[in-house]
């Protein structure tokens, strides 16, 4: 059974073939004829008048001899002569009969009677001739011979001629008939091939194309569908198997289709609830950082009434006046101030982390030395509880690397202090540092306490939760831990905990780290304590315009103590009169003020074209808000709370004026009776008294400052002094590192 | 696209290339035999045809005029040659035979202004006749001044001369008994005005203001003068058409060569043979 399409493609060439077949025929029968025609000795015709021609010859030849014969011949010769004239004659006649008798052309088969008859007239005469001249009579044979005789022969000739002229003229025909014909044949075989050849291409052509053309449009059809197109068809009417696959493809494109509609339904599902759990993730996170962003604000917020509380309760204390229960009551606000500070930096550093402000910051460093920093500072304590504390580290342990020295110092007293705490005296904590692989730091602290319990174990990290036992203890914010583990995360490491009840937790955390050959050469950054404005400068006018009475007077105050005329303005509305009037050479604005803000009051006194300086305040720590300060036409900007070094440097640099520093000048007259020492050196500290405070600035805990503070005040003053100051204004990092550095 | 096009066009011209079909060799043939006065001329025509286009194959040969008829009626010939008419009873024979005069021949007989002008203006054939044979030896026996006749005859083998015995002399033909042999027309013209009572025969177009061709009385008795008008209308007795005869349609080569008889080249050649040209417009009378 053959295919439609085979069969179409078969037809496509029997028209050529058909056609072959005919032409070949006709170019065989043309070549048949021409070929009869070659045959057919075209110069037959010419022969036969040639042979005739050569026998009248002859003829004529023997007559001459005969008439020259005379009669002293034998009669012998001419008898012989005569026979031999007959017989050409009778041959002559005899080839003219048969030449008669073939000839078919009507003028030759005339021309030849006519010719017969003047030959044989001639013959007739000559014999005539002969025989006179043979008997003597010569006269009258040279007439007959001049007249009827060669009048006979001349026309006989003539006529002769004329035949062979009809027979050349025929033969040439034939010639040129059999050239036609053979050029026709030759040119029936050209035409034909080449028709041919030109027919099976076209039709070879269309098959192709019909085919090519079906198969692009399935083609085109199936690119349509692939580039998502699904309501196209195909459309073939061909009667044969492309219809048929077209018909196939239609039905495959229709199943596709349902198919795909069915297929994106689930994904369109699909994506609708991934888009509502990613819109719900969004919200929760932005809930998240909403909370972070609130309690941070919050934080400083309450920071800056707490400053001046504990501020004020400091120089309360300080009144010797003061009734002793008084004193105790002043005590206990002041501890519990600094509790809530401790409580609150924790959380601030919380919030920082959640908000995403905290930031590694990274740089080489001693690690031996770190180590052995924690193990100086912590022994102290684990003395104090009658605990045995040790620190073990690998051979392998990289002397020098680059990572975050504080945070990594803050996880590891966290952990310990932790440890310290919750274990008994008597006990064990334990610290081992290994460098289990490269780049990665390994610690674990490990100690003897009451260990965890379980269904405590997996919200350790929560902030704000406390185990039974630490809210008994009523020590701690809570936060420590989840402090702890952020700052692993920012180390690029994990931290977990393994504990048994009653026998002991292990706190284990990695770090990446990468080995140095050097530490980073630090900076000598202690801070010198200004004392006043040098003198012989002119008076600078400084405005305060801070709406909060508690922080106006408090920066007033400093910037009277240091020699700066000072006024004070409660809102913008106030702060953009006073300018006017008392022509400030600075301003302190701060940026939340009742009835006019200070973004407002700024840019108007900038629309006044107030030649001043204005340094905005602000509690807020996001880049934002410092930009949009900026832009309302503020030269700076400082963050609160603000050091009191920093702010004084900044008014420094834009009024261009210098102060006299604390160890420029003799020192001033100092309410505290303190040995004279004025120097801050902490190398005058007991070792025990400075791993206290060593632990106690880098776990930010004020509250332990604080309690070391009139210890610290027994050796030395000045330092006392300047780490209240810097504990008041929060600055643990200056705190740090007036620590470290002294120490170094 | 175009080069498949182009291919497609190459290859059909090539196909028609193939197809060419050679010149026949009939076509390049060309007999001719007839008249013996014809031949000559006929000869002359061919060689300045074959100088135009030597390819061509032709024969010619005498045979005489009723040959040359014959032979173009049985087709023998293309063209046969006839220096007389077509005789009615061989149109009978061949009713498609066609004749073509390509020259005309006419003989003036002249004599001297002086004698023309004398009285001597026109004679019959008889006369001239009489004349040549010598029957008449003094002008004044045709109406002349008392003077002998001195006949300045030409060679007989000279075509005037052969016309003028055809026409004039009939079958009898020999030179003037009493007569001067001269052998070109020059020495006939130069005897004419030399003499003023000489006769001589001229091609008719030698006449000149001195020497006068004589006006020929037909039988009803008119003087036909020897003007180009009268040879050409054949008025003027002593002319005749040289033809070429064909049957039905000629051969094209047959055509050409007919048409280059009758062509100014084809015409000259007439001229140098001695005849007239049969296309010189006749403008006189």
């Amino acid at each position: 059974m053959f295919s439609t399409i085979y069969r179409k493609i078969l037809f496509a060439f029997v028209p050529s073939a058909i056609l072959l077949l005919i032409l070949g025929f006709l170019a065989l029968n043309r070549a048949t004829q021409s070929n009869q025609l070659a045959k057919q000795n075209y110069t037959q015709g010419l022969t036969n008048v040639k042979q005739i021609g050569d026998a009248i010859t002859s003829a004529l030849r023997v007559r001459e001899h005969l008439l020259l014969l005379n009669n002293v011949t034998a009669n012998e010769e001419k008898v012989r002569q005569k026979e031999l004239m007959d017989s050409f004659d009778a041959q002559t006649l005899i080839l003219i009969d048969d030449y008669r008798r073939q000839a078919t052309n009507p003028n030759i088969i005339t021309l030849l009677d006519e010719f017969a008859r003047d030959w044989q007239a001639y013959q007739l005469a000559s014999i005539n001739v002969i025989q006179l001249s043979l008997s003597g009579e010569t006269d009258n044979a040279t007439t007959l011979l001049i007249g009827d005789v060669s009048q006979h022969l001349n026309h006989a000739i003539d006529i002769l001629l004329l035949i062979q002229d009809i027979e050349d003229n025929l033969a040439i025909a034939r010639y040129d008939q059999g050239q036609e014909l053979y050029q026709n044949t030759q040119n029936i075989i050209i035409i034909g091939t080449a028709s041919a050849i030109l027919l099976t291409i076209l039709f070879a052509f269309l098959v192709a194309r019909n085919i090519g053309l079906t198969i692009a449009q399935i083609t085109d059809t199936a690119t349509q569908i692939a580039n998502g197109d699904f309501n196209r068809q195909v459309t073939i009417h061909t009667s044969d198997e492309l219809q048929t696959l077209g018909q196939s493809f239609n039905q495959m494109t229709k199943n596709l289709r349902q198919y795909i509609i069915a297929e994106q339904d689930l994904r369109h599902e699909a994506e609708e609830s991934r888009h509502q759990a990613e819109e719900a993730q969004a919200e929760a996170e932005a809930a998240n950082r909403a909370k972070s962003v609130f309690l941070a604000n919050m934080s400083h917020e309450l920071r800056t009434p707490l400053n001046a509380i504990l501020g004020f309760a400091q120089l309360i204390k300080r009144d010797t006046t003061l009734a002793t229960v008084h004193r105790k009551q002043i005590s206990i606000i002041h501890r519990s101030g600094t509790h809530l500070l401790d409580l609150l930096n924790d959380i601030l550093a919380m919030s920082k982390i959640e908000a995403g402000h905290t930031v590694a910051e990274n740089s080489n460093f001693n690690l031996y030395q770190l180590l052995k920093d924690i193990t100086e500072a912590m022994s102290i304590r684990a003395m104090e509880r009658d605990i045995h504390f040790v620190v073990t580290q690998s051979d392998n342990l990289p002397p020098y690397v680059h990572t975050d020295q504080k945070k990594l110092r803050q996880i590891i007293l966290n952990l310990v202090s932790n440890a310290i705490k919750f274990t008994p005296p008597g006990g064990d904590v334990t610290v081992n540092v290994t460098y289990p692989q490269s780049n990665t730091l390994h610690i674990a602290v490990t100690d003897t306490g009451i260990g965890i319990p379980p269904e405590d174990i997996d919200r350790l990290f929560e902030a704000f939760y406390q185990t039974e036992h630490g809210r008994q203890n009523e020590q701690g914010t809570g936060l420590g831990l989840a402090i702890s583990q952020q700052f692993v995360h920012l180390l690029g490491g994990q931290i977990n905990v393994d504990s048994t009840v009653g026998q002991g937790t292990t706190f284990a955390f990695t770090a990446q780290i990468t080995p140095v050959t050097s530490p980073t050469p630090q900076l000598n950054t202690a801070p010198r304590t200004i004392q006043s404005l040098s003198p012989g400068q002119a008076p600078y006018r400084i405005l305060v315009a801070e709406d909060k009475w508690e922080n106006r007077v408090l920066l007033a105050q400093l910037l009277q103590t240091i020699g700066f005329q000072v006024r004070e303005a409660v809102n913008g509305q106030q702060a953009v009169d006073l300018t006017t009037k008392w022509k400030p050479h600075l301003i302190f604005m701060d940026m939340r003020m009742p009835i006019m803000s200070g973004y407002e009051a700024t840019m108007q006194i900038r629309n006044q074209a107030q030649d001043v300086i204005i340094i905005a305040l602000t509690a807020s720590a996001f880049e934002q808000e410092r930009e949009e300060i900026l832009a309302a036409g503020c030269d700076d900007f400082i963050t609160k709370p603000y050091q009191e070094t920093y702010l004084l440097e900044r008014i420094a640099h834009h009024l261009d004026l210098q102060y006299i520093y604390a160890d420029d000048t003799p020192p001033d007259v100092s309410p505290p009776p303190a040995p004279i020492n004025n120097e801050i050196d902490i190398s005058q500290l007991p070792a025990a008294l400075y791993q206290q405070l060593a632990e106690a600035a880098h776990t930010l805990r004020t509250s332990e400052i604080q309690r070391l503070l009139p210890k610290i005040e027994q050796f030395s003053p000045p330092l006392a002094d300047k780490l209240s100051t810097l504990l008041n204004q929060f600055d643990f990092e200056t705190i740090i590192d007036l620590i470290t550095t002294t120490k170094e | 696209m175009y080069k498949k096009r182009l291919i497609l066009y190459l290859f059909l011209l090539l196909t028609l290339l193939s197809c060419q079909t050679p010149p026949k060799l009939g076509d390049s043939r060309l007999k001719l035999a007839g008249s013996t006065t014809v031949e000559p001329m006929a000869r002359d025509l061919i060689t300045a045809f074959q100088e135009r286009d030597p390819t061509n194959n032709i024969t010619i040969r005498a045979g005489g005029s009723g040959i040359g008829i014959k032979g173009a009626g049985y087709n023998a010939l293309h063209i046969g040659m006839a220096s007389r008419q077509i005789n009615p009873s061989e149109f009978e024979l061949w009713p498609n035979l066609q004749q073509i005069p390509i020259a005309r021949d006419g003989v003036a007989v002249v004599v001297n202004r002086q004698l023309y002008d004398a009285g001597v203006q026109a004679l019959s054939i008889d006369q001239i006749a009489a004349i040549w044979r010598g029957d008449i030896t003094n002008w004044q026996q045709v109406a002349g001044p008392n003077q002998p006749i001195t006949v300045y005859d030409k060679e007989l083998t000279g075509g005037t001369r052969s016309i003028f015995a055809q026409i004039v002399l009939g079958e009898n033909d020999t030179n003037a008994p009493d007569g001067i042999i001269i052998s070109s027309s020059e020495d006939a013209i130069i005897a004419i005005l030399e003499n003023p009572y000489a006769i001589s025969i001229v091609s008719f177009a030698w006449q000149t203001e001195e020497v006068v061709g004589l006006s020929i009385i037909t039988a009803d008795g008119t003087p036909i003068p020897p003007t180009a008008n009268n040879v050409a209308t054949n008025r003027y007795p002593i002319t005749r058409d040289l033809n070429f005869v064909i049957n039905g349609e000629p051969t094209p080569l047959a055509n050409q060569f007919i048409q280059f008889a009758l062509s100014p080249t084809g015409q000259q050649i007439a001229l140098d043979n001695g005849y007239l040209s049969v296309i010189t417009a006749p403008n006189e009378d």
